[in-house]
């Protein structure tokens, strides 16, 4: 690893020390990106511009899954000791939760090169699903999905309960392999648990179909329909097996509290007009400047 | 208190458009975000930062033509379009580039569209889009555009800033026409002039930089000071260190003169045997090995003195921009490098002068031992990079 600077000099304030930012940041459609005139540069260039910034205003972050995480640990790494606190070792600064069983395939030298960046997080399977833990379940089968839909709901949900507000930016709507596309997941449990949130909304994806549902103009794309279509074996899912105790899938109740909340019930510390801002730019700088004005301002 | 979307807009925004069936389209521009933006890959560089955007892909479903370049979104638009035989053979893209052109030629020299000729039929685009205005690459081979490509376009872009005033610097330093950018060609007489005169020869051949190419130029003394004193923020320096070089006042003089006055710079480590004393001054910039085993040699070196050009030029605009976003005012000068001890004695006074303490220079932050040395020799000195812009609040900008 490279030896990246600590910073000590003492008298830099520290305003977001008290906060765990859920990171939610993930490819748009490749097509999505490329008719805003942005590519994959650009989302990685964000993702570390708002670690960045975050980390030196001393906020730890959690990221769910995100294979970023490893592909920029040396970036990582060097954030955290540059912009190191004396009461947070490194490693808690970040932690990365992984459901399982992704966590199964996690290669060892992926585990290395995240030992001084991240604490992995390993969330184990919900007990009531009578599996064991250490044998690989493919999500290539309706028990399969079934399986993998519980265990990322229960990796979501306890991130959920450990940070406390989230950043949302990008993401698939298609090829996800739990109940929802898993921003959509994510943004919905942090609105209805009353985190607030941050919607940034430039590189489209997921983010930008939560903001039109926000708008009360749900896409399509936040349907039951467009999703059996998309992929049948979720269809299979939905017809035959159970999720409970989590609740069923069901797009038009995501839809309608999406819709109560509203562009004005995000609680995130910034103005109506800042957070409209912030649903179309795609200037990084004026994304983070926004993140952390709201940040800054929360109760 | 005013939004903050009412107080940002970015001075410079580049834009490269390609036709989707450009094959080498995609990396082309990738490149060039990579060199003028960021580069995540090489996080240990100190990248520009200039916002790049694509235009290539469909708009909207449907669509076949990418969504419409804002020019007017940041201050300065800097459009670079790859003109390849697809975009020339496709019916709707010379009508798209000519819309650009249009709004550029209305722009009143703020904005810039550089066209790109990757084929012989690039001149063919569109009547709107003159053929004196392009870029040509398409004789050069295919591994030697993506260099060539990056030095034209790092040029232009360092013409578009330095021939613009400042943002609210109405009665600022417009030259009449645009001015070149100089390149003082620093150099020992001893082993130093087959070099400098081959570098020379290259620039006047291939670019439209103005050299200055030692005594014979200019008289010796305070007159060479003078010209570098006026051509402050569009001059550079190119030290070629020969075995000589060190052992040479007037040398040392120019580094330090070139430091004095900010100028950007590039040392070119062309020592064959060796020096007896490395002159301690020439730290803290970019260096080249000579001879390099690139394939275009002169492009590379003087690509990295462009590079310095742009960085010295751009930061203290995007400072100022930060500033405002942040609500931060700042009363000190941009420091476009990470301070290093000579710089910290210059800034000494530049600082009881302002009543300001801060100083801010790009990310990444320099490293601790390097910062101990300068807190050290300037213990009333603050340095700062743009990261950290939005923890300080008023009070800390004063001491």
């Amino acid at each position: 690893m490279s030896s990246a600077p600590p910073l000590t000099d003492a008298t830099v304030p520290t305003p977001l020390g008290h906060l765990r930012i859920g990171m939610s940041i993930s490819e748009s459609p490749d097509d999505d990106l490329a008719a805003r005139g942005l590519g994959r540069m650009h989302l990685d260039h964000a993702f570390v511009e708002i670690a960045r910034h975050l980390l030196a205003a001393g906020a730890s972050l959690s990221y769910g899954g995100d294979h970023r995480v490893a592909g920029f640990s040396q970036i990582l790494f060097d954030l955290v000791r540059t912009y190191d606190l004396p009461d947070k070792p490194n490693p808690e600064r970040i932690r990365n939760y992984l459901a399982w069983p992704l966590y199964l395939s996690l290669k060892a030298a992926v585990r290395a090169a995240l030992k001084s960046v991240a604490k992995i997080i390993e969330v184990p399977p919900p007990d009531d699903l009578g599996i064991d833990p250490k044998t690989f379940i493919a999500p290539d089968t309706v028990a399969g999905r079934r399986v993998w839909s519980r265990c990322l709901t229960a990796m979501r949900s306890q991130m959920n309960e450990e940070t406390d507000a989230r950043i949302f930016l990008g993401g698939r709507l298609t090829g996800f392999k739990g109940k929802y596309p898993g921003l959509v997941e994510e943004a919905h449990r942090a609105i209805t648990s009353g985190k607030p949130i941050y919607l940034l909304g430039g590189f489209g994806g997921c983010t930008a179909a939560i903001i039109e549902a926000l708008r009360g103009n749900p896409p399509e794309s936040l349907t039951t329909e467009y999703h059996r279509q998309a992929d049948p074996l979720y269809a299979q899912m939905l017809d035959t097996a159970s999720l409970a105790p989590d609740t069923p899938v069901d797009y038009p109740s995501l839809i309608n509290d999406f819709h109560c909340t509203g562009t004005t019930g995000l609680h995130n510390g910034l103005s109506q007009a800042d957070n409209e801002r912030l649903f179309e730019t795609d200037d990084i700088d004026e994304m983070v400047a926004l993140v952390l004005k709201g940040l800054a301002s929360l109760p | 208190m005013s939004d903050t979307s009412q107080c940002y807009h970015p001075c410079l925004a580049v834009y490269v458009l390609w036709h989707p069936s450009f094959e080498r389209g995609e990396e082309l521009a990738s490149q060039l975000y990579a060199d003028l933006c960021n580069n995540p890959q090489r996080p240990a560089e100190r990248s520009i930062g200039i916002p790049v955007r694509f235009r290539s892909g469909p708009g909207a479903p449907g669509e076949r033509l990418p969504r419409e370049v804002a020019l007017d979104e940041a201050s300065h638009s800097a459009v670079i379009v790859l003109v390849d035989d697809e975009m020339v053979a496709d019916e709707d893209w010379g009508p798209y580039v000519a819309r650009v052109c249009e709004q550029v030629q209305q722009s009143d020299g703020r904005h810039r569209v550089y066209p790109v000729s990757l084929s012989e039929y690039a001149f063919q685009l569109d009547p709107t889009v003159a053929a004196a205005n392009f870029i040509r690459l398409h004789e050069n081979s295919p591994e030697n555009q993506p260099q060539l490509l990056l030095n034209r376009v790092t040029h232009e872009i360092c013409r578009l800033l330095l021939n613009r005033p400042r943002a609210g610097d109405e009665q600022g330093n417009l030259a009449a026409g645009p001015a070149p950018i100089t390149v003082f060609i620093s150099h020992a007489k001893a082993g130093g002039v087959e070099l400098a005169e081959e570098v020379r020869n290259y620039i006047h051949g291939n670019l439209q930089l103005k050299t200055f190419f030692d005594a014979q130029d200019i008289p010796y003394g305070a007159a060479w000071v003078e010209v570098l004193r006026e051509s402050v923020g569009r001059s550079a320096l190119l030290v070629l260190e020969s075995d000589a070089y060190a052992s040479r006042e007037w040398c040392r003089n120019e580094v330090l003169w070139a430091r004095h006055f900010r100028a950007p710079m590039v040392v070119v480590n062309a020592i064959s045997d060796r020096e007896p004393r490395r002159f301690p001054y020439l730290g803290n910039v970019p260096t080249l090995r000579w001879p390099t085993a690139t394939a275009l040699p002169y492009e590379t070196m003087l690509g990295m003195l462009l590079y310095e050009v742009l960085r010295f030029a751009y930061f203290p605009r995007r400072l100022e921009e930060l500033s405002r976003l942040y609500a931060v005012p700042l009363k000190n000068p941009a420091i476009p490098f990470p301070p290093d001890l000579l710089a910290a004695l210059q800034l000494k006074v530049e600082s009881a002068a302002s009543g300001s303490p801060l100083f801010v220079y790009p990310d990444p932050p320099l490293s601790t031992e390097e910062m101990r040395l300068v807190r050290q020799f300037a213990p009333e000195l603050c340095f700062t990079t743009p990261t950290m812009l939005p923890l300080l609040n008023k009070d800390s900008t004063e001491s």
